[in-house]
């Protein structure tokens, strides 16, 4: 009977000690070690390695994690939700630079699941790095070592951002012509001049008119600035999109939202 | 210098929450004494022995045996003391002779022929090699009494040796006690049963509700005991009570049986003989009940309030 | 007075009859001959299964390198293994006492409060490494048998040469042995405290899962590293490219805090305690 109570006792008071703990500690991702500069470093290094496995696998030469030279920036949950703290809804690009697989794009999306351990697991892009299995060049067929993977970071890791950016295809306004844009917009890794602006090659394909208008440019989901273009057809002409300095500072995924004039109506052949 | 008393209890009172378990207990024992602490169930017995072997500790007072203290001497308190309180415990998945030789080890060591000669005192060489979970309720009070000769005592303290023992077991605990007793240790057995006292100690403590009642010989009790108790039986036992009633120092109770009980000093009881004749009540049957002592500890301790022992 | 000298037991002697009563329950030898039977199995039916464990780290590589069972296992053990491990010594080696009601008979014998009280602390401790080592043992010599000693792949993608990837195997599992013991100084305090053997064996696991939920929510990153069950994971960091300590640091520091105030707690409880039963 005083047994039956002390214990009961012992156990409320654990349980009850728990949940203060837990209770008290339940601010908002509260100097959580999950940041985007230890992900980032930690997703290029693993990102490589894998990559260069899956290089072996099906044997491109000469691959090597140096010469990947990959870069990534992740942003968590969209332009809304702190980039920081364990979820599944980090989303990072991943650029580097492999000959074998032209890459359009500039750099590969790499869907995360991070937890609070500070572990995480990756999905890799299959448009470039194929599907979950493969088959090697003596033909068998294997996991494809690039496909998903697992990662730890240090959670003392610097966490100070690289500044890397990364711009990634322009996204169609909803509502605008269907047909493929006339202006081809850079993609991939690019670097800030020291007055924080950044390098926009644009070229205007063969069009019967120049191509102008305006791209909304904005880092991490936030407005950066805009830039008016008016690029003669079939020609290239080099723009530069001011950053915040916070912007240039820690980096992140650019995306240009490209707002094309209407065309005049072509003339009628004659 | 003046040998040290083997037990020397002073002014030891232990409360367990509202109740008091003991009430402020002083009692000595000269060594080479067979000593009782008798009391019926919940008078503090055990507590008190507890006391005494450091298991619970006191609220006030001190317990010193041979001149030896618990705040002083820690676990050395206990050098040269063995017994137990209320049944022996042992680990029912050793050996009886196991359970001994870990015992043994905590006391830092003894030899073998130390347990063989234990178990043959007690009785249970033949059964050593079986596990306690297996032995009889006897058989594990004896290992207790085992237990505590291990450890080559001069003070035996024993809590209600012959509780839970069949006549048999009883009759071979008190031989043993006694023999014990005759090598010179000395004894400190606690029981409820006065005929387990009487038997066996030369001096005795009465408890009852954590206070102590009467210290002495048992020789000297014996002489204060009061007359028998009588057993009356009457045509009207109300009217009897009645009768009683207006006789001081007469003490009337209901037997289990239902009948009329009647203590006093032989003079008492005459008079109140003499008194129910004169108010018309017949006795059918009158008859001596309990041995004078048995009558003075009843006396002492299932009133209704603690009587003064008759000086 | 004839008052025979007696000689004076020592912690030793309490370790001694300790560990004759562990081996005299059948309980003790099983958990043992189970520490080193389990993982046999466990490896067994792993490398048959057509589809890795891919939810636990290294899970995914179970089929490719005999050193990637030794670490999913190690991360699936700490989850209530280990805690089990241990408590069913130290969570019982106190509360049986109560249990047999044997408090009376060992403590008015020689040994002090104290020597009974570190004597079997040091048994239950001694017995969770022994039964570690074996678990760590089986698990480890059973995977590179049935699976080999392939490289392995670490936990920045990196390929790790099979020497260096024994070495970091050993290492993790011998990192881990400090919550292990954490967890059997909070087996014994629970054990002392509550005077109740299923307590002191289930409350530990119980507890230990409860921690692991805890540190597994969002928003809790202050107290996670407190949580004893985060120094079961402190051994990631040793995969990593570069490989990093902190953590393994932490966890150490951490353990040890949890076993000292729970043994302290123990022992505070334990002298001052009446024993009527």
């Amino acid at each position: 009977m005083r047994h039956a109570r002390t214990t009961a006792t012992s156990l409320v008071l654990l349980v009850l000690a728990t949940v203060t703990m837990t209770g008290c500690s339940g601010g908002p991702t509260s100097s959580t070690t999950v940041t985007r500069p230890r992900l980032e470093r930690s997703l290029e290094r693993t990102y490589a390695n894998r990559y260069v496995a899956l290089s072996k696998v099906t044997g491109h030469r000469g691959v090597t994690a140096k010469s990947l030279d990959a870069h990534a920036v992740c942003d968590k949950g969209g332009p809304t939700v702190d980039d920081a703290g364990p979820g599944g809804d980090w989303i990072c690009q991943v650029a580097y630079t492999d000959p074998n697989v032209p890459n359009p794009d500039g750099s590969a999306k790499v869907e995360m699941n991070v937890h609070s351990n500070d572990c995480y697991t990756a999905a890799g892009s299959s448009k470039l790095v194929g599907p979950l299995n493969i088959v090697d060049t003596h033909g068998h067929q294997v996991v494809n070592p690039a496909f998903e993977f697992d990662g730890c970071f240090n959670p003392s890791g610097s966490g100070t951002p690289d500044g890397t950016l990364i711009i990634v295809n322009a996204v169609p306004l909803p509502g605008a012509p269907v047909a493929k844009p006339a202006l081809t917009l850079p993609t991939g890794l690019v670097t800030p001049d020291g007055r924080g602006r950044v390098p926009l090659l644009l070229t205007c394909g063969d069009a019967p008119t120049s191509c102008s208008g305006t791209i909304d440019v904005t880092v991490q989901g936030e407005a950066a600035s805009k830039v008016t273009y008016d690029v003669p057809s079939g020609g290239t002409k080099t723009l530069r999109a001011q950053l915040t300095r916070g912007q240039a500072r820690d980096g992140g995924i650019i995306t240009l939202t490209l707002h094309e004039r209407t065309p005049p109506p072509a003339p009628a052949p004659t | 210098m003046e040998q040290a008393l083997a037990v020397d209890v002073q002014h030891v009172v232990k409360q367990f929450g509202e109740v008091t378990a003991v009430a402020d207990v002083s009692l000595q024992v000269a060594p080479g004494t067979v000593y009782g602490v008798l009391g019926p169930n919940g008078a503090g017995k055990t507590t008190l022995l507890r006391m005494m072997f450091g298991l619970i500790r006191p609220d006030a007072g001190t317990v010193r045996l041979f001149g030896r203290s618990w705040a002083d001497d820690g676990p050395r308190m206990l050098d040269g003391v063995g017994g137990f309180i209320e049944s022996p415990r042992f680990y029912p998945y050793l050996s009886g002779r196991k359970n001994l030789e870990g015992l043994a080890r905590l006391d830092g060591g003894v030899d073998g022929d130390r347990i063989d000669d234990v178990l043959r005192t007690v009785d249970l060489a033949d059964r050593q090699r079986d596990k306690v979970g297996g032995y009889s309720f006897g058989m594990r009070q004896r290992l207790g009494v085992a237990a505590s000769l291990l450890r080559a005592p001069e003070l035996l303290v024993l809590d209600e040796p012959s509780n839970g023992l069949d006549p048999a077991g009883i009759r071979d605990m008190r031989a043993l006690i006694g023999r014990l007793a005759g090598e010179g240790l000395t004894v400190l057995l606690s029981s409820h049963d006065l005929h387990e006292v009487e038997e066996t100690c030369d001096k005795v403590t009465i408890m009852r509700t954590g206070s102590v009642l009467y210290h002495g010989s048992i020789a000297e009790l014996r002489e204060r005991a009061p007359s028998s108790g009588h057993r009356f039986v009457t045509s009207d036992d109300d009217r009897a009570r009645e009768v009683a009633a207006t006789l001081p120092g007469l003490r009337i109770a209901r037997s289990e049986e239902g009948d009329l009980l009647a203590y006093g000093r032989q003079d008492e009881i005459d008079a109140y003989v003499a008194a129910l004749v004169a108010a018309g009540v017949h006795l059918r049957s009158l008859e001596p009940d309990r041995a004078p002592l048995e009558t003075l500890f009843f006396l002492l301790t299932e009133g209704d309030a603690a009587p003064e022992v008759p000086a | 007075m004839n008052h025979t000298p007696t000689r004076r037991p020592g912690i030793a002697a309490v370790m001694s009859f300790e560990t004759r009563k562990l081996l005299a329950q059948k309980r003790t030898p099983i958990t043992l001959v189970v520490a080193a039977v389990i993982p046999i199995i466990i490896a067994i039916v792993m490398n048959g299964q057509a589809r890795p464990p891919k939810d636990t780290l290294f899970g995914r590589f179970i089929h490719d390198s005999g050193w990637s069972m030794p670490l999913l296992l190690l991360g699936f053990a700490g989850q209530w293994l280990l805690p089990l491990l241990t408590s069913i010594v130290a969570g019982d080696i106190f509360a049986s006492e109560d249990q047999h009601g044997s408090w009376k008979t060992i403590l008015t014998r020689s040994t002090s409060r104290t020597q009974l009280f570190v004597g079997k602390t040091f048994v239950a401790l001694g017995f969770a490494l022994v039964a570690y080592v074996i678990l760590a043992t089986s698990t480890i010599v059973a995977s590179v048998v049935l699976i080999g000693h392939q490289p392995l792949v670490g936990l920045n993608g990196q390929v790790i040469a099979s020497h260096d990837a024994a070495r970091l195997v050993i290492e993790s599992w011998a990192s881990v042995a400090a919550p292990l013991l954490g967890f059997t100084c909070l087996a014994i305090a629970l054990s002392v405290l509550t005077r109740n053997v299923a307590v002191g064996i289930a409350a530990p696991v119980a507890l230990g899962l409860v921690m692991q939920l805890v540190g597994a929510l969002g928003g809790v990153e202050l107290i996670r590293p407190l949580l004893l069950t985060t120094p079961l994971e402190a051994w990631h960091g040793l995969f990593a490219d570069p490989a990093f300590s902190g953590p393994l640091v932490v966890g150490l520091v951490v353990s040890a805090v949890w076993c000292i105030v729970s043994i302290t707690i123990a022992f505070v409880v334990f002298r001052r305690r009446d024993y009527l039963g």
